[in-house]
């Protein structure tokens, strides 16, 4: 595959602008749904072993 | 029967709900991946163009998944909605909380992927007469609706009801809006994609396939997780909770 | 059963009757939005004639949205709305007579005053009446799915811009139905199409509403 033919394929017939801003658009919307979903997962956990080790400590003392 | 019964009795049961997800949300995970990835290169590297779009028409690959997405997750929410009011089962609750980021997400997607195929395929981003595309927007601000409503009600099991009824009225309203729009003039083409009349050439239809498919797995994963999470946060001062977290750190 | 109904009603229009700004309010609001729209349409006899349903309409989805807002605040706030529900599972009677009662002041109030603020922005005569029958078909539907919204969002203390994102998208099809309806005599073509649409959008929100907004009010009154 040459450098040409991968520019080709890119430009997509003229509509290349269209149909990048279609797919990224879209990837940037998907891979924010997925990050924010795992983040917000690994903050809650992060927030209840805080609260465990808390409760430990004051439970010791 | 009596398998059902014991099913229905473990749904109740945020600890085995919590485990139980735990391989489905995998499973969709690795489902999304390998097929959107498939449709993807299919649809953009090897699928011929149309012969009357061109190009442009790869967009189909990506707004026809997102716009089916939007209605199903909808369809999902009022599902959940009847199940919580009519059961009170709170494990629908979670998943309503679960399938509403996505739903806003999704249906905001397809209307800018629409958009940008309408530019070069009609001349125009958007019009006004278009059942498809109003009704779109009218299932965009049920999301508002519903994620505002659930937002400004502070009692979290009022809040979860409240916001299955309204999802349920919202699901029986969208039909009339869709038909009464549809009164306009359209200038939008018929629907281009059903799994049993394939109006397309093998060529074209299963790349888009393989992305519907991929799109539901990605549902299926954002919203097993989100579940899951919003489990952890109800039961968090729970004897199990403490004992999971607790044993993996 | 009618006894109850006409008690209820009797009840209503007393509490109305008590409160008269509560009526007149939306009213005024109506009238002052039409002079805003007049104003800024620079007061052209044709731009105002031409946009004369759409404004109109518009502005009766607005008004009420409004109205709908205080539609069971009262009763909530008193506690009659938990007696109500003390005494009956599911008091659709009551429901119904404040259903009724709201429609006649502002639903049906607004039949009879929106064709003379249509008169102000030159809306033809002969097109009035098809307009007081759309208005007449239509706001029914305003006032049972706003009323949905408004028990729904009766607990919160501020509801009325949420009370609005609930259920204008809903009241899409009587904004449509509605303009369509007058847009269609002003054209010269017979409106009966729109009018049925209209007719059978209440009909079915009037079967509806009831049980909803009491299962709406039930959750409510749970917070």
């Amino acid at each position: 595959m040459t450098i040409a033919a991968i520019v080709e394929w890119a430009s997509m017939g003229r509509h290349g602008l269209y149909v990048w801003l279609a797919y990224g658009s879209s990837l940037v919307v998907l891979a924010a749904l997925v990050l924010e979903s795992r983040w917000s997962a690994a903050r809650l956990w992060q927030d209840i072993e805080a609260d465990i080790v808390a409760r430990k400590e004051s439970d010791q003392s | 029967m009596g398998a059902l019964k014991t099913l229905w009795h473990r749904l109740g049961s945020p600890r085995w709900f919590y485990g139980m997800l735990a391989p489905w949300q995998f499973g969709f995970g690795l489902a999304a991946m390998v097929l959107l990835s498939i449709g993807t290169i299919w649809g953009l590297v090897f699928a011929p163009a149309d012969y009357q779009q061109g190009d442009s028409f790869r967009i189909i690959y990506i707004h026809v998944p997102t716009v089916i997405l939007a209605q199903s997750a909808y369809m999902m929410l009022g599902a959940a909605g009847f199940v919580l009011l009519v059961w009170r089962m709170k494990m629908a609750d979670v998943a309503m909380v679960a399938i509403v980021p996505f739903g806003m997400a999704i249906t905001a997607l397809g209307l800018f992927t629409g958009a940008v195929w309408g530019r070069p395929t009609w001349g125009t981003w958007w019009v006004w007469t278009d059942a498809r595309l109003i009704s779109t927007l009218v299932l965009l601000f049920l999301y508002f609706g519903l994620y505002a409503l659930r937002q400004a009600i502070t009692n979290a099991e009022a809040a979860g009801r409240a916001c299955a009824v309204l999802a349920i009225v919202g699901l029986i309203n969208i039909p009339i809006i869709k038909y009464s729009v549809e009164w306009w003039a359209t200038l939008h083409q018929g629907s281009t994609f059903s799994v049993t009349k394939v109006s397309m050439p093998m060529q074209m239809w299963a790349p888009l396939l393989a992305n519907v498919l991929g799109m539901y797995c990605l549902f299926g994963w954002v919203v097993t997780r989100r579940m899951r999470t919003e489990v952890l946060r109800r039961e968090r001062d729970t004897a199990w909770v403490t004992e999971l977290i607790g044993s993996r750190s | 059963m009618m006894n109850l109904l006409t008690g209820q009603l009797a009840r209503e229009f007393l509490l109305v009757s008590r409160v008269r700004t509560d009526v007149l309010n939306p009213l005024i609001f109506l009238l002052l939005a039409v002079t805003l729209f007049a104003l800024a349409l620079e007061g052209r006899p044709q731009t105002l004639q031409a946009h004369a349903p759409a404004v109109l309409w518009t502005l009766v989805l607005l008004t009420n949205m409004l109205a709908l807002d205080g539609l069971f605040r009262r009763d909530f706030d008193d506690g009659v709305l938990e007696q109500l529900f003390l005494q009956a599972d599911a008091p659709y009677v009551a429901i119904l007579s404040k259903l009724i009662v709201h429609w006649l002041v502002t639903g049906f109030a607004m039949v009879v005053c929106v064709p003379l603020l249509g008169l102000g922005l030159y809306l033809p005569g002969d097109v009035l009446p098809v307009l007081m029958l759309a208005l007449l078909l239509g706001t029914p539907t305003i006032t049972c799915l706003g009323a949905i919204g408004a028990a729904l969002t009766v607990g919160l203390r501020r509801g009325g811009a949420i009370l609005a994102l609930l259920v204008l998208p809903l009241l899409i099809p009587v904004l449509i139905f509605g303009v369509s309806a007058v847009n269609r005599v002003v054209e010269g073509d017979p409106p009966l199409a729109e009018l049925y649409w209209l007719a059978a959008l209440s009909l079915a929100s009037i079967t509806a509403a009831p049980f909803a907004v009491s299962a709406a009010l039930r959750i409510s009154l749970e917070q």
